[in-house]
């Protein structure tokens, strides 16, 4: 027997003498650790090395694992961006087109009283004017140029009417051969009227609310500027009663 | 079996937890009294290791991986409660011999058995935490060159190596106290 594999002999002799139960304190107290800390959900636990994964394995998958959450967040960052790029193309305003329509540059009279309001949203732009109403009325006039030579709209006062021979009387303004006087006759319970100036700046159409019921007429005056010179006898005006 | 209580621990089943334990806990308290040669001080280990099963298991990716693992763990408690023991202890210097004569005379006294015996155990305390944890794996656990190396975390090849500078090392300190009890060396 060499000594070699007598001292091997040996010390298994000397191993194996010695306890093989665990003491019961150990026990109870990991025991009593795993009841004081219960599992948790880890969501980083991929992320976690292994304890038994070799330090090449660890070090791969750490670099995958940077490289897979990388690439990730980049495909998060991109969805989100077309996301948003599309709730941002549903949303968009088109504000009116402010060089389209002369009729965008037409200020309301500096003086009058009701005042003429361009509504951004129409397009051509469509002049809001509020018409005189000595009796309380709310009635006023859309005005919608597609001629794109109108001014100005105001409403007129009662003395700057003309004659109403028909349905609507068109008159120059006096000494103002650009100015074109619409007079027509409505009802106390008018609300909105919509003009419309045809491409030829000539031809005119009013929609006019319907009167219902017996009542007194009341004169409605509204007054055109254009870019030059309009004759009244070149204007061809027709009213269209909508609405009941 | 073993396989399904890792995984239902791992999921935080403390039932579970506590069967692998008491399955495990023996061969690893075993394990850490050999290495320390101490009662206390292998409990404490084993606390600390039966702990340490509980709080990482979840990030112990291959279940049939346990027992190399845990093994891993004791042996690692047990060399720090040794390293935490010996600060305050005596430093013991180690005089390397080759020589080994002198064992094959005392096999058929019982009484120079016994004193193999004390001899042995004088000389493996002697050892280093590292060198009494290869022996262990060795010849205690019965663990193959390979499967000490994995339990270690090291290469088969330094496996080798630690086990053979153990073993000398396991020598050269029986020879020294050979030496001492020798009354011609004593007076020399």
């Amino acid at each position: 027997m060499n000594a070699s594999n007598d001292l091997d002999r040996r010390l298994d002799d000397l191993l194996a003498d010695g306890p093989s139960s665990a003491p019961d304190r150990a026990l109870s107290a990991a025991l009593d650790h795993a009841r004081r800390h219960p599992r948790r959900p880890d969501p980083l636990s991929i992320l976690r090395r292994d304890p038994m994964g070799s330090a090449r394995a660890a070090s791969v998958r750490r670099v995958a694992t940077l490289v897979a959450a990388a690439a990730l967040l980049i495909a998060v960052a991109l969805a989100a961006a077309t996301v948003g790029g599309l709730f941002e193309r549903r949303t968009v305003v088109v504000p009116p087109v402010p060089s389209a329509s002369p009729a965008t540059s037409i200020a309301p009279p500096p003086s009058a009283t009701p005042s003429a309001t361009a509504l951004p949203s129409a397009s051509p732009a469509v002049i809001r004017v509020d018409l005189i109403d000595d009796i309380g009325g709310t009635a006023f006039v859309d005005v919608s140029d597609l001629s794109g030579t109108l001014t100005t709209a105001r409403a007129g006062q009662p003395s700057e009417g003309s004659e109403v021979a028909t349905d609507i009387g068109v008159a120059n303004l006096a000494g103002d051969p650009t100015s074109i006087v619409l007079t027509w006759v409505g009802c106390p319970s008018d609300t909105r009227h919509v003009l419309t100036i045809a491409a030829d700046g000539r031809t005119m159409t009013l929609d006019q609310p319907a009167c219902t019921g017996d009542t007194v007429g009341i004169e409605r005056v509204l007054v055109l500027t254009f870019a030059g010179p309009v004759p009244a006898d070149e204007v061809h005006a027709t009213v269209v009663r909508t609405g009941g | 079996m073993q396989r399904d209580l890792v995984q239902r621990a791992a999921g935080g089943d403390q039932a579970a937890f506590e069967s692998l334990i008491r399955s495990s806990a023996g061969r690893l308290f075993a394990t850490a009294h050999r290495i320390l040669r101490d009662h206390h001080l292998a409990e404490d280990a084993l606390q600390g290791t039966l702990v340490t099963i509980w709080d990482e298991l979840p990030r112990l990716r291959d279940p049939d991986r346990f027992d190399a693992w845990t093994y891993r763990l004791i042996v690692r408690a047990s060399i720090a409660q040794a390293k935490r023991e010996r600060r305050g202890g005596p430093v013991v210097r180690l005089l390397p011999d080759e020589g080994a004569a002198g064992l094959d005379d005392r096999e058929s006294d019982p009484f120079g058995r016994v004193a193999d015996r004390d001899q042995l155990e004088r000389g493996f305390r002697r050892l280093t935490p590292d060198q009494r944890a290869v022996l262990v794996l060795q010849h205690y656990n019965g663990l193959s060159l390979a499967e000490i190396a994995d339990v270690l975390g090291i290469p088969v090849g330094t496996a080798g190596s630690r086990i053979h500078h153990a073993t000398r090392a396991l020598r050269a300190a029986i020879d020294a106290d050979d030496r001492l009890d020798d009354p011609k060396e004593r007076t020399a």
